[in-house]
């Protein structure tokens, strides 16, 4: 049979009376955007980063005892306060600092750290408790609360692979993008698309599930696909895979579309031997490509609406280790970046270096509440109900 | 039995099973198959990795060498799964693997950890959790190996009671570090890698814990919580979420629950008293499981004869579609049912079987005139191609054909979809269709991602 006859079949069997009434949640919307539609977009820095030679405690003793090897050098940073400076490889994201547009957090944490990669992502992706488990991410949570679930995937979009589990709601999945090209021809398969057809989603268990899955994807892609076509984008990026995807992220938001949180990754930050140099080269590509996503943003008055929030699973061990490098440690620190910020610079005390437990910082921040600030104020959602309890709100935005 | 009970049962026994297996399976009564599936697993070899020239400490060994044991054993292991003689009790070590998730680098331990669920998968629970809680594996994952008297460590206590036996909501923060404290001074020896029991570092002072006071061991801490009925009950609910449905009423949990617990936690005989149930094989039981991707994986290599020129391909379609043996997110095991289907990991499934016995396609694509995306049907090839070279999956059609030959539509469907497939749908996309098509075109359903 040809597709024609498929169609033809198939649309023989499906009445418009038919199709249920959830299923109007698959149809697009208005496409225009409301002015002030906000965006948030998450930096994920994968393996720990080391947020002492981030930013860097640069008048302080204990700081350079114990890391004699792989010591920022004081007449090098890049002066913030009186206590804390930028690591010179930062210097792009130190223009952005001066304009105002960025807020740093020191000492982010939760309590009982875990100093496994795996586990303590898992907790930053899940917002839970340390001696929790939780399948559900914060960021499918808030697809979830908006508007009862009816969200669609497109509403969070991870440029990578695989969706991490900071996306993943109970109801709603985030969606991810490496190439929109490829997601888009795998959903036009014909048979895919036939499958997609209203009448194979009238039941509601498993079945049921991944065909409404199907055509949420079907549609999602079309939308992303024929949305993104709609803006050429210029701007000069770093080459390398982070600056490419935090263009395609700008291209996106430029494109106007229905997108609450984008998310990427860079990294590894996993710097156990030999961090100079290796750290310093991270740390550029992460300033390069953010100062020049923020500056592609303003140029269009999108930075208006876009926030964007860079974090770590961990930080480090304050003492080096052998190797010149650092082990896995507990708290770091988390940056804020954006135009609209109620209060920048850096928002509160760097961490006491001699006030350790095991080695490493004790946290004064949880990172909840950064998550609880953004949603809120930013996002102007229930945070309570996206993270199961009310954590104190900052004052940065 | 009819065809469709018959592929229910190997769907959730053995993750699939041969066509030859299903056909010679026609003529048995329920009885006899379930007979036959123990059998065969009576009699089973242990995974095995060679690890000359590893020592066991892994500070001293280099990452990459590591690295590569790692995957070897996922490999060997990916292979067992598929063609083990043994392969009930392959799914059941498989079933442990998720309840004892274990995540850590050691290549050696994890091979120990897997081969004690194997050879105990149907034991009496308690010997298995015994035995598990002294690898080396479980010892250093949840930090028992530094639990000592002075500084007792909760994270195996903690696991043990959540996830282990019987589940959050029964039992207090006293008792975790009650038996927290029982269980210090168990070790094991970083050269031999034997378990040992450390006196001097345990506490044999008096505990109390659930109700109970005494000077407890770890065993009599297990005890204690394997005299709780809770905890068959969560067992029981644990291992019909993997082989019946995530919603069995609690009234059939609880009939199941004292059965296990009256014969001292016997996973085997609770495992057959399962499979010769009419429950089991309620018509709403069948395909009503989203499969794992291991299952996936497994089942595809099962229905066909693909030859791997690049086996770790296998490697690489676990970590894509979220379930890469020996590496579970975290101690709870992989979360499973809908958790499995995203938008990204639903349309890599529903295209995988069709990459892996036809390059992707997906039955006769007559060129069409598509004026929404011209050029398309070129374009797609060109990447099928590409990614099938990738893969380094090949079959040989001429050896599937004569596989399925003869055999009618609603046959095929019932063995590759238990539940069957809509009939309507069924003519829909199989008129005319070649043997080949029709196959491919039944495996490329939402409805083969079912088990």
């Amino acid at each position: 049979m040809n597709r024609r006859e498929f169609i033809r079949k198939t649309s023989l069997a499906t009445g418009a009376l038919l199709v249920p009434q959830f299923l109007k949640a698959f149809e697009l919307g208005d496409e225009t955007l409301p002015e002030g539609y906000r965006n948030l977009v998450v930096v994920q820095l994968s393996g720990g980063n080391d947020a002492l030679n981030t930013v860097v405690p640069y008048t302080n003793d204990v700081y350079y005892k114990l890391r004699s090897g792989i010591h920022i050098k004081h007449k090098d940073v890049l002066s913030l306060t009186d206590e804390q400076a930028l690591n010179p490889a930062l210097a792009a994201f130190k223009k952005l600092y001066d304009k105002g547009y960025v807020a740093i957090i020191n000492a982010v944490g939760y309590p009982n750290p875990d100093r496994s990669h795996f586990r303590s992502m898992d907790i930053w992706h899940t917002a839970s408790d340390s001696n929790k488990y939780v399948s559900t991410g914060w960021i499918g949570r808030y697809l979830d609360s908006t508007c009862n679930g009816c969200g669609k995937p497109h509403g969070a979009i991870e440029v990578n692979d695989t969706l991490s589990l900071a996306l993943k709601g109970e109801t709603v999945k985030g969606l991810s993008v490496k190439e929109v090209n490829r997601l888009y021809q795998a959903t036009r398969e014909p048979f895919f698309r036939e499958l997609a057809k209203p009448d194979n989603m009238l039941d509601e268990n498993n079945l049921g599930y991944l065909y409404k899955t199907l055509a949420e994807t079907e549609s999602s892609a079309g939308y992303i696909y024929e949305t993104s076509k709609l803006y050429t984008n210029n701007h000069t990026y770093p080459a390398g895979e982070f600056g490419r995807q935090l263009k395609s992220i700008a291209t996106f938001i430029q494109s106007g579309m229905q997108t609450r949180v984008y998310y990427i990754s860079h990294g590894s930050f996993d710097t156990h031997v030999g961090q100079p140099g290796k750290h310093e080269r991270l740390l550029e590509t992460l300033g390069e490509g953010i100062n020049a996503f923020i500056e592609d943003l303003e140029k269009t008055n999108k930075l208006n609406d876009t926030l964007v929030m860079v974090f770590s699973e961990f930080g480090r061990r304050v003492e080096q280790n052998a190797s010149n490098g650092t082990d896995h440690g507990t708290a770091g620190n988390m940056f804020i970046i954006g135009n609209k910020l109620k209060k920048s610079g850096v928002r509160n005390a760097a961490p006491d270096l001699t006030d350790l437990q095991d080695g490493d910082l004790k946290h004064t921040v949880d990172f909840r509440s950064v998550y609880a600030t953004v949603l809120k104020n930013w996002l102007g959602a229930n945070d309570k109900e996206i993270l199961g309890e009310n954590f104190t709100m900052l004052d940065f935005i | 039995m009819t065809p469709a009970e018959i592929s229910h049962l190997y769907s959730r026994a053995t993750m699939s099973v041969s066509f030859a297996g299903f056909q010679g399976s026609l003529k048995s009564n329920r009885q006899q198959l379930v007979q036959q599936l123990f059998e065969q697993s009576k009699n089973y070899t242990l995974l095995s990795v060679d690890f000359t020239g590893l020592t066991s400490d892994t500070k001293k060994i280099d990452r990459k060498k590591l690295q590569g044991k790692l995957q070897e054993l996922r490999l060997e292991w990916t292979k067992k799964l598929i063609s083990g003689n043994e392969a009930l009790r392959e799914r059941m070590t498989f079933f442990w693997h998720n309840h004892f998730a274990c995540r850590i680098n050691n290549p050696h331990a994890l091979l120990e950890l897997n081969n004690v669920t194997r050879t105990l998968a149907f034991a009496p629970f308690k010997e298995l959790l015994v035995a598990v809680s002294k690898t080396p594996a479980m010892l250093s994952f949840l930090n028992n190996q530094v639990n000592r008297k002075e500084h007792p460590n909760e994270n195996f206590a903690r696991e043990l009671l959540e996830l282990f036996t019987i589940g959050r909501g029964n039992y207090s923060e006293t008792d975790i570090k009650e038996a927290a404290r029982a269980f210090t001074g168990w070790g094991f020896k970083r050269d031999t890698y034997e378990f040992v029991f450390r006196a001097e570092q345990h506490d044999d002072g008096i505990k109390s814990f659930m109700g109970k006071q005494g000077n407890f061991s770890g065993e009599d801490i297990i005890d204690i919580v394997l005299e709780k009925k809770e905890t068959a009950r969560y067992l029981c609910r644990k291992m019909f979420g993997h082989f019946v449905s995530e919603a069995v009423p609690e009234k059939t949990v609880n009939e199941y629950a004292e059965f296990y617990y009256s014969t001292n936690y016997h996973t085997g005989k609770l495992i057959e008293k399962l499979f010769l149930s009419d429950f089991f094989y309620e018509k709403k039981h069948f395909s009503a499981i989203i499969k794992s991707p291991v299952e996936l994986l497994v089942g595809l290599n099962k229905s066909f004869p693909i030859s791997w020129s690049k086996p770790e391909s296998l490697l690489y379609i676990q970590r894509i579609t979220g379930q890469l043996l020996f590496n579970p997110p975290n101690v709870a095991g992989w979360p499973g049912g809908k958790n499995w289907i995203d938008s990204s990991s639903l349309m890599f499934r529903l295209k995988l079987p069709s990459l892996l016995v036809n390059n992707g396609i997906i039955g006769v694509e007559a060129p069409h005139d598509n004026d929404e995306m011209p050029g398309v049907n070129a374009t797609a090839e060109k990447i099928q191609k590409k990614v099938a070279a990738k893969t380094g999956a090949r079959v040989e059609w001429e050896v599937v054909e004569k596989i399925y030959e003869g055999v009618d539509k609603k046959e095929l469907a019932t063995y590759f979809v238990p539940a069957g497939i809509a009939e309507q749908k069924l003519e829909l996309f199989a008129e005319n269709a070649s043997l080949k098509e029709l196959i491919v075109k039944i495996i490329s359903l939402p409805e083969y991602q079912l088990g």
